[in-house]
């Protein structure tokens, strides 16, 4: 089948045609503030502060006594994810991760399975919080890609606001099959 | 009549309802535009993306074995599919060999050219589609009408009627957010039993041999990850040269397709999940052979995006059901008579030309110009209706000689001044169903200009 396929791409291709270089765009915006404009305009919410993200700041943006898993060492995780079955991880509401980066013009933060005790840990969860440094906010998906290595990890993933939709008469639905809610802490 | 101006009709026949059709997607139209406004080098980035694509399908067949060697690298198993038949029957196998009873699936045009849903249902498999819009059309047994936003003609009522049928929802509940959290719940419990997951591919990188999906809603993801066995369906025509590339596709898809900066998940899948498998399958189904035909190859070049159905004025009037296939619109005008030019030979006929489509697409493939194309090969094989040829021969004959010219404006002014409406708008007359012809002048151009010619 393969070999039946490639003869028939073989004979029906065009004549070779050059694939363009080109260097990342550049931009006139503060990667920072674009960021944080983007961030609300998705639904998500950013906190911007020197100090650790604590235990009472979550509770009160959550609610107190949700189960935690923490990726982060300023917060202790309740659960330990390699102890849960698969199909046990949605008792986790919240969810904590380190980002490697995040792209100002679009607001995606992201990550790889370095941090991922489970893949399915940022869409399982009710509500997930992602930590960025703001040294790593990159302005556009030119810079993200040279920074980022998808070929170094089984799975690695762009998230840019909770998960939504507009299937229903394109009104915009916050919370459809991933998590409800994003939170950005950038650690500045 | 043909069938797309049939069911046209059909679908015109509800005004208010086609009015609230036009504008939805022309609310999208709308956020596109504001968004690409948004990015200064965005015409830049079309050419990019329109040559990274040419470049790609003029080596496909090294980058579609670039990509194969380093997904099996990967520990990804690699399947190819010439055709339909080919495809189900692979992901068949795949599933009972795992003994599979229930799939979950997430958005695949491809999987619903195959139509692979009944194939899989008949032999005893439940499949389940977990976009939102998907799953909507799914219960109400139809084929989506956009590549993008599936359920798009449907209205809230109607959808709440069937959740309240089928998910025992509020009678009379329209609330969007109430059936989405409905839809939520419904189809976790579905992610949480699924022996295997099954998606479209967005892009194939053939450096990593790694696939991307780009979606809103997180179902893929739910769907992949939860599942030990996720296999990923793909055209031969979605890879893409290098990881750099995304970059560029990226920024372009989802501004074009919803007006969004970027999807809120774009995930990049390499390997298979600790003790998983994964498997992607690579499907022909007459693409190849649309590329050996020069003039239209590069409808290839399509990312899916949906911006040339939200831009057209016949789409936006007419309906996705309309054009019976399940790529829509222009780019399904294009894609369908190389699949089938008697079958599909109204759809090129479904264009104003007014080459709106081609103003919007990210990767600048000329719709427009391949619809006039397709047009003259549909006319030269014999496949026009005679209501299109009698004329065409009327007016050839007319238009060919400038006697046979002036006789007609001369006589046609006089006659059609005093021809009684009914015979005027004949059912011949396909043009003047629902047009007025425009007021006869008193006088010919001719005559105008010989009366005011400035002699001096």
């Amino acid at each position: 089948m393969k070999v039946d396929i490639l003869r028939h791409i073989r004979a029906n291709k065009a004549h070779p045609l050059p694939l363009p270089e080109y260097t990342a765009f550049s931009y006139d915006f503060n990667p920072q503030e674009k960021f944080i404009e983007l961030m609300g305009a998705v639904g998500g919410k950013v906190l911007l502060q020197k100090e650790p993200l604590t235990l009472d700041q979550l509770s009160t943006l959550f609610g107190e006594g949700k189960s935690i898993y923490s990726g982060i060492d300023d917060i202790n995780s309740h659960v330990e994810v390699s102890k849960l079955k698969a199909h046990e991880l949605h008792k986790i509401e919240l969810v904590i991760l380190p980002a490697q980066i995040a792209v100002a013009e679009n607001g995606a933060c992201y990550l790889d399975e370095s941090v991922l005790p489970h893949r399915v840990l940022p869409f399982i969860c009710q509500h997930l919080i992602l930590v960025i440094d703001a040294h790593s906010i990159v302005g556009n998906m030119h810079e993200a890609m040279e920074k980022i290595d998808l070929s170094k990890e089984g799975f690695s993933i762009f998230i840019a606001g909770p998960s939504k939709t507009a299937d229903i008469e394109q009104s915009l639905v916050i919370g459809a099959q991933g998590a409800r809610s994003l939170t950005v802490f950038i650690k500045n | 009549m043909s069938k797309h101006p049939q069911k046209a009709a059909d679908f015109i026949a509800n005004e208010a309802r086609t009015d609230w059709h036009d504008q939805s997607l022309w609310v999208v139209r709308e956020k596109r535009d504001k968004l690409a406004k948004g990015v200064a080098e965005w015409e830049e980035l079309r050419e990019l993306a329109s040559q990274i694509k040419d470049h790609t399908l003029s080596h496909l067949d090294s980058y579609l074995e670039e990509f194969e060697k380093n997904a099996l690298t990967n520990g990804a198993k690699v399947h190819w599919a010439k055709d339909a038949e080919a495809h189900n029957q692979i992901v068949l196998d795949i599933l009972q060999r795992h003994q599979v009873r229930s799939l979950v699936k997430s958005k695949s045009m491809l999987t619903e050219e195959c139509s692979l849903n009944p194939f899989l249902e008949k032999q005893g498999i439940e499949v389940i589609d977990t976009d939102l819009g998907e799953r909507i059309i799914q219960m109400k047994n139809e084929p989506p009408s956009h590549i993008v936003m599936p359920a798009i003609h449907l209205k809230k009522e109607e959808i709440g009627e069937l959740f309240h049928e089928k998910l025992q929802t509020e009678k009379g509940a329209t609330d969007p957010k109430y059936l989405t959290e409905a839809a939520r719940q419904h189809l976790r419990s579905h992610f949480l039993q699924a022996d295997a997951a099954l998606s479209g591919v967005n892009f194939a990188i053939a450096e990593t041999g790694g696939v991307t999906i780009c979606t809103n809603e997180g179902n893929a993801d739910m769907g992949i990850h939860l599942a030990p066995l996720q296999i990923h369906c793909m055209g031969l025509e979605k890879v893409i040269p290098r990881q750099k590339d995304l970059g560029v596709f990226t920024r372009l898809l989802a501004r074009s397709a919803t007006g969004q900066p970027i999807t809120i998940y774009t995930s990049h899948h390499l390997k298979p999940k600790p003790g998983g498998e994964m498997h992607i399958v690579i499907v022909d189904n007459g693409r190849s052979e649309q590329l050996g035909r020069e003039d239209f190859r590069n409808s290839l070049k399509c990312i899916r995006c949906g911006a040339c159905m939200n831009t057209c004025p016949i789409y936006r009037r007419s309906g996705g059901h309309s054009y019976d296939y399940t790529v829509p619109g222009p780019i399904g005008s294009i894609l369908t008579p190389g699949k089938d030019l008697k079958k599909y030979s109204d759809l090129p006929f479904a264009s104003s030309l007014c080459g709106s489509c081609s103003d919007v697409c990210p990767v600048k493939i000329d719709i427009h110009q391949q619809l006039y194309k397709w047009r003259q090969i549909i006319a030269e094989e014999g496949y026009l209706p005679k209501s299109k040829t009698k004329g065409m021969h009327m007016a050839a004959k007319i238009l060919s000689n400038p006697t046979s010219y002036q006789r007609a404006t001369k006589w046609m002014r006089r006659i059609l001044r005093f021809l009684p409406r009914p015979l005027l708008y004949l059912n011949t007359n396909v043009w003047g169903k629902q047009r007025e012809l425009p007021e006869v002048p008193t006088k010919t151009f001719k005559d105008w200009y010989k009366e005011n010619r400035d002699e001096s």
